[in-house]
C-alpha cells in the first residue's frame, strides 16, 4: 500500500507493507536517523517527532503516520561542509551535545535530541528535573545521562540568549600545580557557569594533579572526532546501508534448554515465495570454534558450531533463513517443523559437576574443554605462599559466599551484521564488532575461506561493553550470503539480545580471610564457581581475571585462588566490561567491610593498610596471565590513598558515617540513610600479548590520515588517539581523518577490550606520530637549509600546524607536504608503529555510595555515587569522565535492578528493557567523578585506563551502604526489595 | 513486528469498527494507539482497526463524574488541569513521555493493568468502564481484557467526591521502575476505597472498607502474582505496608 505524509517539512509517498512499522518504513527509505534498539517501545532509539511530540516509531505502524508531520534528526540541523554550498547551522542542541561530550556511541543521540527539542520548543526554561523527565524515554547505556542533561540545559540557556561558559574553561578544570591539593570542599551543588541553570551534578571531573608539562591537545576536553556525524544522525552504523538485492536473515531459536534435534523439516519454509535460503546443521560445515574474540591462540574451549544437531540453551540456534523481507523471514521460521528429543537440563551451576548430571558437551569434536564428563569448561588453580600457614597465624578467620547474577551488557544497538560478496569475490563482513581482526581470523575456518578473502569492516558501534567481543552472528549471516550469493542483513531483536547472545558470568565467590588483631591480612583464599552457560566462550579468562585483579588489591603474603567454570543450559556467559573483576570485588569488598566492622576497624584505614602500593610487585602477575605463565610486574603508580581521601571528602564521609542523625530521614520514620565504600583496581591491557598498531599518512594540505585497527565502540578512543597524534605533530585534532577500522586498510589491533586502547593503541599511535614527525622535520630542515642557514632537524619543533626552526623561521605543514609529495626528493610521509606492553599498570579507585532504604518494603534507592579514580594522566577529561559516569550507572544497575530471570524450563522471563530495567535519566543516582592523576611512565603521556574500573565498585559500595542504613548484609545481588525485606525480617526475628 | 498483518483500517464509526473486529475469518484487533499491539509482535494478528477517528478522545465533566474517552492519550491526561493531581501524577508514572504521547487510556486498560500506577489510582476512585457493544458498565476491578473479545473500550468515568483525600504509593527497584506492588486510596468523610496492584494476576484488588492495621493483604483464593520481582508472600506483606501508608496519607489530606 502507498502512504503519503509530511516528513521533515516535505510531502513524501512511501510504499509500505501493512505490518511495517514507521521505523522500518523510514529506514527502508533512507531515513536512518531513527535507530532500532528494541521492538517494544522501551528504549526510545527510534524516537521521531509526530506533530512536534516525541513518539517511538517502532511501535507505530507506518500507516498511522498519514495526516501527521514526522520529524527526524535529519530535519533538525542543516547539512555540514557541503563544498561550495557551505554548511547550514546545526541546531543549538546539536552543538551542545557535541560540546558537552553528551555523545558517546551516539546511538541514542538522535532520540535524545528530538525529545529535547520538543521540550525546549514548549518550555524555554526547563528545570533539571524536567529535562530528566523529557529524556527518560530514551535509554542510554553509555553516558549515565549527566552530559546529555547538561547539554539540554546549556542549549536552553543559549536559546534564551544567555552567555554560557566554555566547556573546559579554567573554572571547570582546575589544574593545580605541584603537590596534591587538599580535598575539594564538597559543599552545595556546582554551578555549571555564570548565568547558567543550576545542575546538581558536575559534568566535568575534578583533576587533582596537573600533567608534568603544558600540552596543547592532550588533557583537553576536545570534542569527539566522530561527534558531528553522530549528532546529525548520518549513516554511520552497521545497519545504515542499503544494498541492491539485500536479503533479511533470521534465526529459528531453540525453545528447549537441552535437546537433540531428531528431525527437522524445512520444505514448507523453502517453498514460501520470497525465501532464498533455509539452513540447518545439515547444510553447513561442522567446524568447532570459539566465539570469543581473543588473540591467537584462542584459549578456548572450542565448543561452538554455526548450526548443530543439539541445542544447549533456550535461544540456541536451530535454523537460519534468508528472505526478501523481514515478514517473509519470520513467516518461514514459523513453517519449520522440528522434532526435539528433550533432555534433562542443568540450570544451577552448583549442580553441573555432580555425578549423574547430563553432559552438555558430549560431542567428540569440541576441544580445549577441561572435563566434558563433569561439565567443566575450564579450571584454574594457583597459590602464592601458603594460605594454610597464613590461617594458622591469623587471629580471626572470616569465611562466606557471595553471589553475583547473570546480567546483560545491553548496548542500545543490538548485534547487527551485513555480509556480501564484493567485485573480487571476497566476502565483506560489515559488523558491529569490538574485534574486527579476531573476527576475520576466527571466521575463516568456519566459512572455508582464507583470511585474505575476508574483509571485516567495523563502522560506528552503538555500544558494546564486551558483548561485541563475540563473533556472534557474523558466521551465520555469512553462510546465508555464501548460499544465496546475495547481500544479507541480520539484526538481533532485543529479545534475542537478552536471551540468545552473551551475558556476564554469574558467579558464586567464597572468600576465606585470615586477619591479625591489628587488621593485617595474612591469608586470603577465593573459591570461584563460574557459570559459563551453554558455551565456554571466555570461560577461563574471565574467571582468571577475577582472581588476577580482585586477589591482588590486598597484598597478603599468602593468597590462593581456585575456580571451576562449569557449563549449564543457559545462555552463554561471555565478556562484559570489567571481565570478571566486578564479580570478584562484589564479594571482596563486602567481605572487607564485614571484617572491618567485626573488628571495629575504620573501613578506610583497614583497606589502605592492606592495599597494594606503588613499588610493590603485583602479586599475581608472575603466576598467571591469561592462562599462560606470567611475568613479575611492579606497580609504578598507585593513587589509591588519594582517591580514598578525595572521595571521602566529596561524600562528606566523616560528617555522615557514624552520625545517627544523618541516617534518619525527617518526616519519614520508615526510611534510613546509609553510606558505604569500596576500593578497587583493574588492569590496563593484557601484557605480552595484546598488540595495537597505527598508521599515519600525510596529505597535500598538511592533514593526516590516522588509521587504527583499534575499535572505538563509543568510548572516545578514536578521539584520544587523535589527540595524542595531534600533540606529537603539532596540529589540532581536526586536521586528522581518523579511521577505525577495516581489516583491508587499517593495521592490526587486537580490538577494544581489557582497558587497552588508550594505553596500547595510544602508545602505537604516539610511536607512529613520532616517526612521521621525524620525516616532517627532515623535509623541513632541507627546506630551511635551502632558503637560509642550515638547520639541524633535531632542533625543529612542530607546533601550530608548522615546523619551527630554533631561529624563528617556520614552514607550514602544508608546505612540507607539498614539498615532499610534489617538489623535491619526492616521497610519501607516512609511518606505521606497533606496541605490545610488557606490563599492565593497574588503575585504582575508591567508590563511595549513599542510599536510602525503606524498612517497610525493602526498597533501596541509590542517592549518590562518587568515584575517585587514578587512571594515570587523563587524555580527555570529558570522554574519560563520561566513561566513569556511564560505568558507575551500569554498576549500580548490576547491584540494584538487573538480573536475567529464568523460569524452570530455562527460559528468560524478562527479555525486555522494561522488566529488566536499566537506569533512566529520571531515576539515575547523582554522580560525581574525581580524577586523581598519577603519571604512569609506561603509558602514553602518563595514561593508564579508565574504561572498566567504574564497573567494579558501585555494587559493593551500595551493599555496604545498605548495611550502614539498616544493619543487614545482602550478599546476593541484585538488591531487590524482597531480599532486603527478608533480611530485615530475619534480623528482627 | 506484526509480520502476519494484512489489513489496516481506520474506522469511521463504532459499528464499522465492531464489524471489522468481529470478523471470524481474519483475526482483527483494535488499535487504541498501537504501542501495545504493535510492540507485541503477535503473529496471530492479521488486521487492525485504528480507533483514532471515532471521537473517543474527549474529557468531559458529567454530573459529578469525569468521563474520559478511551482514545485520550496519557500525555493529555497529564496536562489536563481539571483532573485530580494524583490521576495526573500516576499517569506520568505509568510510562515515559514518548509513550505517553502515543499510548491511550484504552491501551493501558486493555493491556495488563495490574501494575499500572494509573489503573490502580483509577480503581481507587471507583472508575467504571464502558464498552462499545456490551451493555452496562464495568468496575475497573471487575474488568479483565478477556471481556474485550469482539468489543472495545469507549469510555472510562469516575466520580469526584466533594471532599476527599487521595494517596498513591509503590515499591519498585528504583523510583521510576514499574511497580512491583502499588496501592492507591481515596478517602472521604464516609468511606475509604483502596486499590492494590501487583498482587493478583490480571486484576486489581479493591478493598472498600480496609481493616485498620492489616499486616498483609490476602489474595482471598485468587491467583496471586509470584515472580522474580517478588514472591506472593512478599507482595501480600508489601501491599499491607503500602495500604497502611496510603490510608494514613489520604485521610490526612481530606479537605474539610
Ligand atoms: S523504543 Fe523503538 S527501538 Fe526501542
Ligand atoms: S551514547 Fe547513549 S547509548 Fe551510547
Amino acid at each position: 500500500m502507498e502512504i503519503s505524509f509530511l516528513l521533515n517539512g516535505e510531502n513524501v509517498t512511501f510504499t509500505i507493507r501493512p505490518g511495517q512499522t514507521l521505523l522500518a518504513a523510514l529506514r527502508e527509505n533512507g531515513v536512518v536517523g531513527p535507530k532500532q534498539g528494541c521492538e517494544t517501545g522501551e528504549c526510545g532509539a527510534c524516537a521521531v517527532l509526530v506533530d512536534g511530540q516525541p513518539m517511538n516509531s517502532c511501535v507505530m505502524l507506518a500507516a498511522q503516520a498519514v495526516g501527521h508531520h514526522i520529524e527526524t534528526i535529519e530535519g533538525v540541523g542543516g547539512e555540514q561542509q557541503r563544498g561550495w554550498r557551505g554548511s547550514e547551522p546545526l541546531h543549538v542542541l546539536q552543538h551542545a551535545f557535541v560540546e558537552t561530550g553528551a555523545i558517546q556511541c551516539g546511538y541514542c543521540t538522535p532520540g535524545m535530541i528530538l525529545a529535547a527539542k520538543a521540550l525546549l520548543d514548549d518550555n524555554a526554561s526547563p528545570t533539571e528535573d524536567e529535562v530528566r523527565e523529557a529524556l527518560a524515554g530514551v535509554l542510554c547505556r553509555c553516558t549515565g545521562y549527566i552530559k546529555p542533561v547538561q547539554a539540554v540545559l546549556r542549549a536552553a540557556a543559549v536559546l534564551r540568549g544567555e552567555k554560557v561558559p566554555p566547556i573546559g574553561g579554567d573554572k571547570a578544570l582546575p589544574m593545580l600545580p605541584g603537590l596534591l591539593a587538599p580535598p575539594e570542599d564538597s559543599g552545595p551543588p556546582a554551578m555549571a557557569g555564570d548565568g547558567f541553570t543550576l545542575v546538581k551534578t558536575t559534568s566535568l571531573p575534578t583533576i587533582i594533579v596537573a600533567p608534568e608539562k603544558p600540552l596543547a591537545y592532550v588533557g583537553k576536553p576536545e570534542p569527539k572526532v566522530d561527534a558531528l556525524k553522530l549528532v546529525q544522525g548520518n549513516p554511520a552504523f552497521t545497519d545504515d546501508i542499503e544494498m541492491r538485492g539485500m536479503l533479511v536473515g533470521k534465526l529459528l531459536l531453540s525453545p528447549h534448554a537441552h535437546a537433540i534435534i531428531r528431525h527437522i523439516d524445512v520444505s514448507k519454509a523453502r517453498a514460501l515465495p520470497g525465501i532464498h535460503a533455509v539452513l540447518t546443521h545439515k547444510d553447513v560445515p561442522r567446524v568447532a570454534y570459539t566465539t570469543a574474540g581473543q588473540s591467537d591462540p584462542e584459549p578456548g574451549p572450542h565448543d561452538n558450531f554455526s548450526l548443530d544437531y543439539k541445542v544447549r540453551w533456550v535461544g540456541d540456534r536451530v535454523a537460519a533463513v534468508a528472505a526478501e523481507t523481514e515478514e517473509i523471514a519470520l513467516q518461514a521460521i514459523d513453517l519449520i517443523d522440528v522434532e526435539y528429543e528433550v533432555l534433562p537440563a542443568i540450570l544451577d551451576p552448583r549442580d553441573s559437576m555432580k555425578a549423574g548430571m547430563p553432559i552438555i558437551h558430549d560431542e567428540e569434536d569440541s576441544w580445549l574443554v577441561e572435563d566434558k564428563q563433569r561439565n567443566l569448561a575450564a579450571m584454574i588453580d594457583w597459590e602464592l605462599g601458603s594460605v594454610q600457614k597464613g590461617f594458622s597465624e591469623a587471629d580471626h578467620i572470616f569465611e562466606d559466599t557471595y553471589y553475583s547474577p547473570k546480567v546483560q551488557q545491553a548496548p542500545i544497538e543490538n548485534h547487527v551484521v551485513v555480509t556480501w560478496w564484493d567485485e573480487d569475490d571476497r566476502l565483506v563482513v560489515r559488523t558491529s564488532t569490538q574485534v574486527p581482526f579476531h573476527a576475520r581470523r576466527i571466521l575463516a575456518p568456519v566459512l572455508g575461506l582464507p583470511e585474505k578473502r575476508i574483509r571485516v569492516i567495523k563502522p560506528r558501534i552503538g555500544g558494546g561493553f564486551g558483548v561485541k567481543q563475540e563473533i556472534l552472528i557474523e558466521d551465520i549471516c555469512a553462510h546465508l550470503t555464501i548460499v544465496t550469493g546475495r547481500p544479507v542483513r541480520m539484526v538481533y531483536t532485543r529479545e534475542e539480545e537478552f536471551a540468545a547472545s552473551r551475558t556476564r558470568h554469574n558467579m558464586f565467590v567464597t572468600l576465606k580471610t585470615g586477619v591479625k588483631n591489628d587488621g593485617t591480612i595474612v591469608a586470603n583464599e577465593m573459591y570461584l564457581l563460574s557459570d559459563t552457560g551453554g558455551s565456554g566462550t571466555h570461560a577461563m579468562t574471565v574467571a582468571g581475571n577475577t582472581g588476577h585483579k580482585a586477589m591482588a588489591l590486598y597484598n597478603a603474603p599468602n593468597i590462593k585462588f581456585h575456580t571451576d567454570i562449569v557449563y549449564t543450559n543457559k545462555v552463554p556467559s561471555g565478556a562484559y566490561r570489567g571481565y570478571g573483576v566486578p564479580q570478584g570485588f562484589w564479594a571482596l569488598e563486602i567481605h572487607m567491610e564485614r571484617i572491618a566492622r567485626a573488628l571495629g576497624l575504620d573501613p578506610i584505614g583497614f583497606r589502605l593498610k592492606n592495599a597494594i602500593k606503588a613499588g610493590d610487585e603485583h602479586p599475581v602477575s608472575k603466576i598467571w596471565s591469561e592462562g599462560r605463565e606470567g611475568a613479575a610486574e611492579t606497580i609504578h603508580t598507585c593513587g589509591l590513598p588519594e582517591c580514598a581521601n578525595q572521595g571521602a571528602a566529596a561524600i562528606r564521609w566523616s560528617e555522615r558515617y557514624n552520625n545517627p542523625e544523618w541516617h534518619q530521614v525527617s518526616g519519614s520514620p520508615h526510611l534510613r540513610r546509609g553510606i558505604g565504600l569500596a576500593m578497587v583496581m583493574q588492569g590496563t591491557a593484557i601484557p605480552n600479548l595484546d598488540m595495537g598498531a597505527a598508521s599515519i599518512k600525510m596529505n597535500d594540505d598538511g592533514s593526516f590520515n590516522l588509521l587504527v585497527g583499534a575499535t572505538d565502540l563509543g568510548t572516545g578512543s578514536d578521539t584520544v588517539l587523535t589527540q595524542m597524534a595531534a600533540e606529537v605533530l603539532g596540529c589540532p585534532p581536526e586536521d586528522f581523518i581518523t579511521y577505525s577500522s577495516d581489516t583491508d586498510f587499517t593495521p592490526f589491533d587486537k580490538g577494544a577490550y581489557a582497558s587497552s586502547t588508550t594505553y596500547i593503541s595510544g602508545r602505537a599511535t604516539v610511536l607512529a606520530a613520532e616517526k612521521v614527525a621525524g620525516q616532517i622535520k627532515a623535509v623541513a630542515a632541507r627546506m630551511f637549509s635551502k632558503n637560509g642557514g642550515p638547520v639541524d632537524e633535531e632542533e625543529i619543533l612542530l607546533s601550530d600546524r608548522s615546523a619551527w626552526a630554533s631561529d624563528g623561521r617556520s614552514v607550514s605543514l602544508r608546505e612540507v607536504a607539498l614539498n615532499s609529495l610534489h617538489h623535491e626528493a619526492q616521497h610519501q610521509i607516512m609511518a606505521t608503529a606497533s606496541y605490545v606492553s610488557p606490563e599492565s599498570p593497574p588503575p585504582f579507585a575508591a567508590q563511595y555510595a549513599t542510599v536510602t532504604v525503606d524498612t517497610g518494603t525493602g526498597q533501596v534507592t541509590v542517592d549518590e555515587l562518587i568515584m575517585a579514580v587514578d587512571g594515570g594522566v587523563i587524555i580527555n577529561p570529558v570522554t574519560a569522565s563520561g566513561q566513569v559516569e556511564g560505568g558507575m550507572v551500569q554498576a549500580a544497575g548490576y547491584a540494584v535492578t538487573e538480573e536475567l530471570a529464568y523460569d524452570e524450563q530455562g527460559r528468560v522471563v524478562n527479555p525486555r528493557f522494561g522488566p529488566y530495567w536499566i537506569y533512566r535519566a529520571d531515576d539515575v543516582p547523582e554522580l560525581t567523578t574525581i580524577f586523581v592523576e598519577t603519571y604512569e611512565e609506561t603509558g602514553p603521556y602518563g595514561a593508564k585506563a579508565v574504561a572498566e574500573i567504574p564497573l567494579n565498585g558501585a555494587g559493593p559500595a551500595i551493599a555496604n551502604a545498605v548495611y550502614d542504613a539498616v544493619g543487614v548484609w545482602i550478599k546476593d545481588a541484585p538488591l531487590y526489595p524482597e531480599k532486603v525485606w527478608r533480611a530485615l525480617q530475619e534480623a528482627n526475628a | 513486528m506484526l509480520y502476519n498483518l494484512r489489513e489496516y483500517h481506520r474506522a469511521q464509526s463504532m459499528s464499522e469498527a465492531l464489524n471489522l473486529i468481529r470478523r471470524k475469518d481474519i483475526t482483527t484487533v483494535p488499535l487504541y494507539g498501537g504501542t501495545q499491539v504493535v510492540g507485541s509482535g503477535n503473529s496471530q494478528i492479521e488486521a487492525v482497526v485504528d480507533l483514532a477517528d471515532l471521537g473517543l478522545d474527549t474529557i468531559k465533566h458529567e454530573r459529578q463524574r469525569l468521563v474520559i474517552g478511551s482514545m485520550v492519550t496519557l500525555q493529555t491526561l497529564v496536562e489536563h488541569d481539571s483532573l485530580p493531581d494524583l490521576i495526573r501524577e500516576t499517569t506520568r508514572r505509568t510510562t515515559t513521555w514518548n509513550l505517553r504521547n502515543q499510548e491511550t487510556l484504552g491501551g493501558v486498560l486493555a493491556a495488563d493493568l495490574t501494575r499500572s500506577p494509573l489503573a490502580v489510582m483509577l480503581a481507587a476512585f471507583g472508575a467504571l468502564l464502558e464498552l462499545a457493544d456490551k451493555e452496562g458498565q464495568f468496575l475497573l476491578e471487575d474488568f479483565s481484557p478477556s471481556l474485550l473479545n469482539g468489543d472495545f473500550i469507549t469510555t472510562l468515568s469516575f466520580p469526584l467526591p466533594d471532599k476527599y483525600g487521595s494517596a498513591y504509593e509503590q515499591v519498585g527497584r528504583t523510583p521510576a521502575d514499574a511497580p512491583i506492588v502499588n496501592a492507591a486510596a481515596v478517602v472521604n468523610l464516609q468511606e475509604a476505597r483502596v486499590a492494590v496492584g501487583g498482587l493478583l494476576a490480571g486484576r486489581i484488588k479493591v478493598i472498600e472498607a480496609p481493616p485498620p492495621g492489616a499486616a498483609r493483604i490476602d489474595t482471598d483464593g485468587e491467583i496471586p502474582i509470584d515472580d522474580y520481582l517478588g514472591s506472593k508472600d512478599y507482595r501480600a506483606v508489601a501491599a499491607g505496608v503500602l495500604v497502611k501508608r496510603v490510608l494514613i496519607a489520604a485521610a490526612s489530606r481530606v479537605e474539610g
